[in-house]
């Protein structure tokens, strides 16, 4: 009778010991010494489907910390990021932040690539008023239109892409254009913004499928696209079905034009798992020129930092909005306080970026939280498994 | 008539080819059935690890692909293997409820997918096709070659399966271990040893499997249990126990999805196969071709 | 001497006692696990009367876990009922589908069981998903906050709506599982036909179980979204179901405890390797290994057969 007492007992001790031994495992943010650092959150994905864009993706803003505290940080105070791992899933995403929020005092979170999970920061930072910097999510959902936005962005958005894409069609001259894309968001956010606007460019949009993730074989949905017989295809999937695609549209024997707005991250990825042979000739939106010596500047502080080499537009845009998110924090006069961050920017003119074009500048207008625009954007093209710059008529 | 064929056999390959990898991953879960009526929750990370293995023998070790495939399959076969001796024996000698087993399995699966994806970080492991990216050109007939050779691996294995089981002293032990366990014992036959070499059997199946389909689109850590499903509904679909059977269910849904996946929408694609499963578990949940090729004598 | 059910009792009330007062204590971020392990441990006790207590295969509490999230969601957002309202309603529909389901899935053994509520949680995330304009699709949706008196509530409020429901739960499993239903499903799990021989109604216990096992999850999903403020069907795609399953073995299948000691293991290991997180997975996979065996009966179970024998 005794024994089952303790028993009970024992597995609640143990039970609450775990959440006691958590106190001191994580140990508690002490108070730092002289000068109050500057709290800034950072929540990311460094497990779950996309965690290989986040584990790059640290690293690179964490050396953009360290340089800034060395060189004395912003007026003095260095910056504290309080990791956490979001696990690419937007119920751990909005479950961080508030973390982050509550438990860090913390005033400016920078957050992944998730498209999903952005959609999640965005809604919670709007609702709790704490600004957002992000580096990955094309979503056009995170555009803010109206008013002045907690969410911002250093990358493009799915429509900026898809219309450097429509105006790369029309300067090739084909007409009938054919779309290729994912059944989640990526492909379908894409496919209604060509809908509504490709008459704007004077070209026709003749067919259209979409494809679950992780397909095996998409040799019917080829042909199917083939026999509406367009000139271009434009192409917005992840890595792996991009891959299938490809090797479908070779066995077909069919080697149309091909475009992507994904992005250079995503089509590197596609590169590194398709037989190069296959991509030839295939052009990507990206939003760095990497003739600028600036990038590869950044590509070889990464790989020294971390002893692999992500030589796409990861590292440069991750470094972007790290550095925008410092400039907020000057500018907005007071890095306490999340509105004056926020405000600090749509106050940022003319800043330099990494991104883009050289000579390029950033900024962020009421209706545009997104910092790439068609000007910044460039194309890669990939000839004889390279990537190569596309020069284009101005 | 040209035009019929070139529409038509891509279709055809690529049906065969899908319901080739299902039907091999139901064949591997059927030798481990019929040895000992255990269900192998890991048969999906036995040809992931394949995989694994040769790629990490293309990529890192840079060994050539006529040496990676077969060291792919043999580290398969030892991950079969070591599953077995890991957890099966122990908890059978404990005398342990079958689905204890199962998800011992299962356990087994998602170490060998969290180690390997701490390895890779989660990313694509890719291998490129076996005999590169041209199409053959059979009369201006584009084929892919690789959905070729997985038809042609999978008829070999299964007939190398059949001649094994009915034409070896080995294959009638297991197959008695798989019967009567108790009275194999009494026959003398090391029953624990059958139980392991069905193991190595069903990993050696899964990794070639595996290293095959992994050219089409590449692999990664954890698509070892999604791929497991698959293989266990075409072994549902096509009939518990009876391994060709199983290649049958498996062949039939990789030509369904095929078919619905290009001339539907895909999106209806996937929840359509769990809806036939469901209505198949309910109509005939012994299988539709449960009496493929049975030997009088298995009918028990 | 006290009686067994009135210590566990104080034992229960002292627990509860602990955690009400837990928010004045500490930080945020061990409220927000208690929160998790709370609506973890209340699926894991629904899991545990079907398989524990009921010794049936569920590989499927997703399911449950995913209509219990999305019809709240749905409702307040597109209709705008409330909380209150469309909470019992997602459950009712839960107890509806489990029904429906329970006819097709509860005749199948063993694996097959295990496949087919597989294919029903597969089938139901997919369901959601392709509904974008509905459910906001693999993008999901935000969960509209809940308003209570015109004040919108924040994360102590849900902690202890979340505290309530696992109190509420936690009883309606104990008191379940030491009455005679109870005895009669463990007697379905031990021998079937010897039960059936006794006049056990198999089929109306296996269903009982389901059904507590499904309202359960439902419940727990409920709660999660609204907690969350954000969901999308990821969530309840088929690592959930592994995680719960995970839970339960760990914690030991079977007990009382069990379940709620096994949803705190799991949901606080990740966060004890944040250093290491890609390592998340594995070492998931290494505790459900060691436990199934070395500790078979679970850790609740290991440490009761340690003192039963002293």
């Amino acid at each position: 009778m005794k024994s089952m007492l303790s028993m009970r007992r024992i597995s609640w001790l143990i039970t609450g010991g775990f959440i006691l031994t958590s106190f001191f495992v994580h140990g508690s943010n002490a108070a730092a010494a002289e000068p109050k650092p500057i709290n800034i959150g950072f929540s990311c994905d460094f497990s779950g489907v996309t965690a290989w864009e986040g584990n790059v993706e640290f690293p690179i803003f964490e050396m953009a910390v360290k340089e800034l505290n060395a060189a004395g940080g912003i007026n003095g105070r260095p910056i504290k990021l309080h990791v956490l791992d979001n696990g690419g899933d937007p119920s751990k995403t909005v479950g961080t932040l508030k973390v982050i929020k509550d438990a860090n005092n913390c005033v400016a979170s920078y957050y992944g690539i998730n498209s999903a999970s952005g959609i999640a920061a965005k809604a919670w930072a709007d609702t709790n008023n704490i600004p957002i910097i992000s580096c990955g999510p094309l979503s056009d959902k995170l555009i803010q239109r109206k008013g002045k936005a907690w969410f911002f962005r250093s990358n493009l958005s799915t429509s900026v892409g898809a219309e450097v894409i429509l105006g790369r069609i029309k300067e090739l001259g084909y007409k009938r254009v054919g779309f290729m894309g994912s059944t989640q968001a990526m492909g379908t956010d894409c496919l209604s913004y060509l809908q509504e606007n490709i008459s704007k460019f004077g070209l026709e949009l003749v067919g259209s499928v979409l494809c679950e993730p992780n397909s095996k074989d998409l040799t019917i949905q080829a042909k199917r696209l083939r026999d509406t017989n367009p000139e271009a295809v434009i192409y917005s999937n992840y890595a792996a079905d991009s891959s299938v695609w490809a090797r479908n549209m070779k066995t077909l024997g069919w080697q149309p034009y091909v475009t992507t707005g994904v992005g250079l991250g995503l089509f590197s990825a596609i590169r590194d798992i398709t037989p190069p042979d296959l991509l030839e000739g295939w052009e990507s939106v990206a939003q760095i020129d990497f003739t600028r010596p600036e990038i590869k500047m950044i590509w070889d502080k990464y790989a020294a930092y971390t002893g692999r080499r992500s030589d796409d537009e990861k590292p440069p845009r991750t470094w972007d909005g790290a550095h925008l998110l410092f400039e907020a924090i000057r500018l907005g006069g007071n890095p306490d306080d999340p509105t004056a961050i926020r405000d600090g920017f749509y106050k940022i003119k003319n800043f330099p970026i990494v991104s883009g074009p050289p000579g390029a500048k950033g900024s962020f207008e009421i209706g545009r939280n997104y910092l790439i625009t068609p000007k910044e954007c460039t194309m890669v093209v990939i000839k004889s498994g390279k990537f190569a710059m596309v020069q284009r008529k101005k | 008539m040209f035009k019929f064929l070139a529409d038509f056999l891509p279709i055809i390959i690529v049906g065969l080819s899908l319901g080739s990898l299902f039907g091999l991953v139901g064949l591997a879960f059927t030798v481990i059935i019929n040895a000992s009526q255990l269900v192998n929750f890991a048969q999906g990370d036995f040809a992931m690890f394949g995989v694994a293995v040769c790629w990490f023998a293309l990529t890192v070790l840079n060994v050539p692909l006529w040496l990676a495939f077969p060291l792919g399959v043999i580290g398969a076969a030892l991950f079969g293997l070591l599953t077995e001796k890991a957890i099966i024996t122990p908890l059978q000698r404990r005398g342990a409820r079958p689905f204890t087993m199962i998800l011992g399995t299962m356990a087994i699966g998602i170490i060998a997918a969290g180690a390997v994806g701490a390895y890779t970080k989660f990313w694509w492991m890719k291998i490129n096709p076996f005999l590169g990216s041209e199409p053959w050109k059979l009369k201006k007939l584009p084929i892919d070659h690789q959905g070729v050779m997985i038809i042609f691996a999978t008829v070999v294995l299964v007939i190398g399966y059949w001649v094994f089981l009915n034409k070896t002293r080995l294959g009638l032990a297991l197959r008695a271990t798989g019967f009567n366990r108790d009275v194999s014992i009494l026959l003398g036959i090391q029953t624990a040893k059958m139980v392991g070499l069905s193991f190595l059997i069903s990993g050696v199946i899964s990794g070639i499997a595996g290293i095959l389909c992994a050219p089409l689109s590449a692999f990664n850590a954890v698509q070892g249990l999604p791929l497991a499903i698959n293989g266990f509904i075409a072994v549902i679909l096509g009939g518990w126990g009876n391994p060709y059977a199983a290649l049958l269910g498996g062949i039939t849904l990789g030509l369904v999805r095929a078919l619905l996946t290009g001339y539907l929408s895909s999106a209806y694609a996937e929840m359509a196969t769990f809806f036939v499963l469901i209505i198949v578990l309910t109509l005939r949940p012994q299988g539709l071709f449960s009496r493929f090729m049975i030997p009088e004598s298995k009918k028990n | 001497m006290v009686s067994r059910v009135k210590r566990d009792f104080i034992v229960l009330f002292v627990v509860l006692g602990m955690a009400a007062v837990l928010p004045l204590m500490v930080r945020e971020i061990y409220l927000y696990l208690v929160r998790l392990i709370g609506i973890y441990a209340i699926m894991a006790l629904g899991l545990n009367i079907f398989m524990g207590y009921c010794g049936q295969v569920n590989i499927g509490v997703a399911g449950f876990f995913c209509i219990g999230a999305y019809i709240p969601t749905v409702l307040q957002g597109k209709l705008g009922w409330h909380y209150l309202i469309a909470f019992p309603i997602s459950a009712f529909v839960s107890l509806l589908v489990g029904w429906g389901m329970s006819w097709p899935l509860l005749r199948l053994r063993g694996h097959s069981m295990a496949i087919g509520t597989i294919a029903f949680a597969m089938a139901v995330y997919l369901l959601f998903e392709r509904f974008p304009t509905i459910t906001g699709g693999s993008d999901g949706t935000v969960v509209p906050a809940m308003t209570l008196f015109d004040q919108t509530m924040g994360n102590i409020f849900y902690y202890y709506l979340i505290l309530v429901f696992f109190a509420v739960a936690f009883l309606i499993c104990y008191f379940l599982a030491n009455s005679q239903i109870g005895l009669a499903l463990r007697a379905v799990r031990d021998n079937e036909e010897a039960a059936a021989a006794m006049g056990v109604d198999i089929n109306h216990y296996k269903r009982l179980a389901w059904l507590v096992n499904g309202v359960l999850a439902s419940i727990a999903g409920s709660l999660y979204a609204q907690q969350a403020g954000f969901i999308n069907p990821d969530t309840f795609a088929l690592s959930t179901n592994v995680l719960v399953l995970v839970m339960l073995c760990v914690g030991g299948p079977g007990t009382i405890l069990g379940p709620v000691v096994g949803a705190a293991i799991m949901t606080i290991l990740p966060y004890l390797l944040v250093k290491i997180q890609q390592y998340t997975l594995l070492m998931q996979g290494l505790v459900l290994f060691a436990v199934l065996r070395f500790l078979p009966d679970g850790v609740v179970g290991a440490i009761s057969k340690r003192f039963r024998s002293t």
